[in-house]
């Protein structure tokens, strides 16, 4: 069937004006140069980044029977792609797919996937489920995942963020307000942070060793230096955010936020200040 | 449903005004506990925040403890106002109540229950013509608001414009155990509408079949959901077309008479009369058709077809059979005979 815009406009809309409608999750390519914007609708909108503006270029629709939690950008095999990590007909999946909208491959779960990361370098991706507060190693090549780890005391396992030069992961606990990290190489994990609300995405910049971490219980950015002895919780930008449920970092040192509440994209500065949104402000 | 607190820190308020601040208060009286509505967010992985004080149940107080806490859904249930226990600690005692408070659950979908269509809505072809959806919400649940309906249709071409007045500055609201309406105008593109209709005679098979996709969310503070409701849909001529459609029906069925018979009538019944008859039976049994059809559970069955009689093409068969009486029916009845 063939959807028209066949409503009326509403009051201060205008005629052509770019729209976007609760925005959930985002990701960049390596360099920052493409943002992809998953909403709440199952629409993946593809954005080329530009100095001043993003253009939206094309967009997806994902099978309405996919309900997404995270999301990662993976280029493999020559195919740019991303994965996606949630649920489907009630079970786990991780489920790949191309820019263009084809499915390539997906990789099944007893339980719930709540978080992704991919890493470049060492080319792997890892899940986590919040139900039963697992880590999996995705095996790219084929349709398996391997047990990594189980984090004693999480209760909601949500985002995850992979520091592949220091071989850890981040992850967030949805219902606890906590980040934990996991070392692979000692196999240990530990309270990073806490004192959050929500924390709904995660961002690690290997070049300055900070993670970020958005949290729209607390409205706000946060950032943490992952190097730290004694790391420490601090606001990266709040204002003005409504919603922000997820982020991605740029090229430029710029950071997008998908404010879920102002169905935007905020894109920030290394230093907080607004740059530029999508739609853009008159 | 688990809940995690956090503690935010020492706010100068006394006033908690309703219905923005939900009041509980612990048994022995000695805390009241304010849930700030307008604070509840919705957030990813099926959680939802809110902003909750603590204050001294004696009047005159003027501070309050802020908290921000975090609902974690686990199974399948509605979002619905229920009575959740709470606990507060103060230095060396410890106090127990109970608050009625909205909970969420982003699992559960389809909230809105809506009505199945037992036909196919009748749209006239000659200009709008408004439908009303109806939708309900249950007992016992937080209520409904609708914010935006969008539309996509099997035959986008049979249509000129759908409009609805709801949106998220003018919603529907459903409450808890009742009933709305949510009206839609439609206005059919003429001609490719009856096509589209032109040879679907049966009265149950739809013309074209609306998706409409109502968005809305409970209140306060739900999150946004889409619900699919089908809208079957049967086109319709109009009161001019389905005259023309008559007046060409007696005109074609008074020529077969007078070919078949030589004459227009009975025998030495005045050509005028035999007109007139015929426009006033054919008017008749098209009157008592679409009645019968649109009001009743009966059904016009015309040669083993059971048909539409406010559609162009039954009506002028209609028509032109009662006009053209015996000669014309036995006529067409042996035609069909020799032709099975």
């Amino acid at each position: 069937m063939l959807l028209l815009g066949i409503f009326p406009l509403q009051a201060g809309e205008e005629p052509g004006r770019p729209r976007l409608e609760r925005p959930i999750m985002v990701d960049s390519d390596g360099p920052g140069s493409q943002l992809f914007v998953l909403d709440a609708w199952g629409t993946l909108h593809e954005f080329r980044v530009a100095k001043n503006s993003l253009e939206e270029f094309a967009s997806i629709t994902l099978p309405a029977s996919l309900a997404a939690s995270d999301m990662t950008y993976l280029p493999a095999g020559g195919q740019e792609s991303v994965l996606i990590a949630g649920t489907q007909m009630g079970r786990g999946i991780v489920a790949r797919y191309s820019l263009d909208g084809r499915q390539l491959q997906t990789w099944a779960f007893r339980n719930i996937c709540s978080g992704i990361d991919f890493g470049a370098s060492s080319h792997t991706a890892y899940v986590a489920t919040s139900d039963s507060n697992e880590i999996y190693r995705l095996d790219l090549q084929g349709t398996e995942s391997k047990y990594v780890a189980r984090i004693p005391n999480a209760t909601k396992l949500g985002p995850l963020a992979l520091d592949e030069a220091g071989r850890k992961i981040f992850i967030a606990d949805v219902a606890v307000g906590a980040i934990y990290q996991y070392s692979l190489s000692t196999k240990a994990s530990r309270v990073l942070v806490s004192n959050l609300s929500a924390p709904t995405a995660l961002s690690f910049y290997p070049e300055t060793g900070r993670l970020y971490i958005a949290d729209p219980g607390r409205r706000a950015i946060f950032t943490v230096n992952t190097r730290s002895s004694q790391p420490v919780l601090t606001e990266f930008v709040s204002e003005p955010l409504k919603s922000p449920y997820g982020m991605a970092l740029l090229s430029s040192d710029r950071m997008a936020v998908a404010d879920y509440g102002a169905n935007s994209i905020l894109v920030f500065s290394s230093k907080a200040q607004l740059l530029f949104s999508f739609p853009p402000k008159n | 449903m688990s809940f995690s607190v956090r503690f935010v820190g020492f706010e100068s308020r006394a006033d908690f005004p309703q219905p923005r601040f939900v009041p509980g208060q612990t048994d022995d009286g000695t805390f009241r506990l304010y849930v700030d509505v307008d604070s509840i967010q919705q957030v990813r992985f099926n959680a939802f925040t809110f902003t909750a004080y603590v204050a001294d149940a004696k009047p005159g107080g003027q501070k309050a403890a802020q908290f921000q806490i975090t609902g974690n859904p686990t199974g399948s249930f509605r979002d619905a106002p229920v009575r959740v226990s709470f606990h507060i600690k103060d230095t060396g005692s410890s106090a127990t109540g109970v608050i009625l408070m909205p909970v969420y659950n982003a699992t559960k979908t389809d909230l809105l229950q809506v009505e199945e269509q037992k036909e196919p809505a009748y749209v006239s072809i000659s200009g709008n013509s408004p439908v009303l959806l109806r939708m309900g919400n249950v007992p016992d649940a937080l209520g409904i608001s609708v914010t935006n309906l969008a539309v996509s249709e099997g035959c986008p071409k049979c249509w000129k414009r759908i409009s609805s007045t709801v949106n998220e500055k003018n919603p529907q609201n459903i409450e808890p155990g009742s009933n709305a309406t949510l009206p839609i105008d439609l206005l059919p593109n003429t001609i490719p509408a009856l096509m589209q209709g032109a040879l679907v005679i049966k009265p149950d098979i739809p013309h074209d079949t609306l998706t409409l996709m109502v968005t809305y969310h409970t209140v306060p503070g739900g999150a946004d959901k889409k619900q699919s409701v089908p809208l079957k849909i049967r086109f319709g001529p109009g009161l001019l077309g389905l005259a023309l459609a008559l007046c060409g029906g007696i005109v074609l069925g008074l020529t077969a008479r007078y070919l078949l018979t030589g004459k227009l009538g009975k025998d030495g019944e005045k050509a005028v009369h035999a007109i007139l008859s015929a426009f006033v039976f054919a008017l008749i049994a098209e009157f008592i058709g679409v009645m019968m059809t649109a009001y009743g559970n009966s059904k016009l069955v015309l040669f083993d077809l059971d048909i539409d009689p406010r559609q162009l093409f039954p009506a002028f068969i209609l028509a032109m059979l009662v006009s053209g009486g015996s000669a014309v029916v036995g006529w067409m009845k042996g035609m069909l005979g020799k032709a099975t």
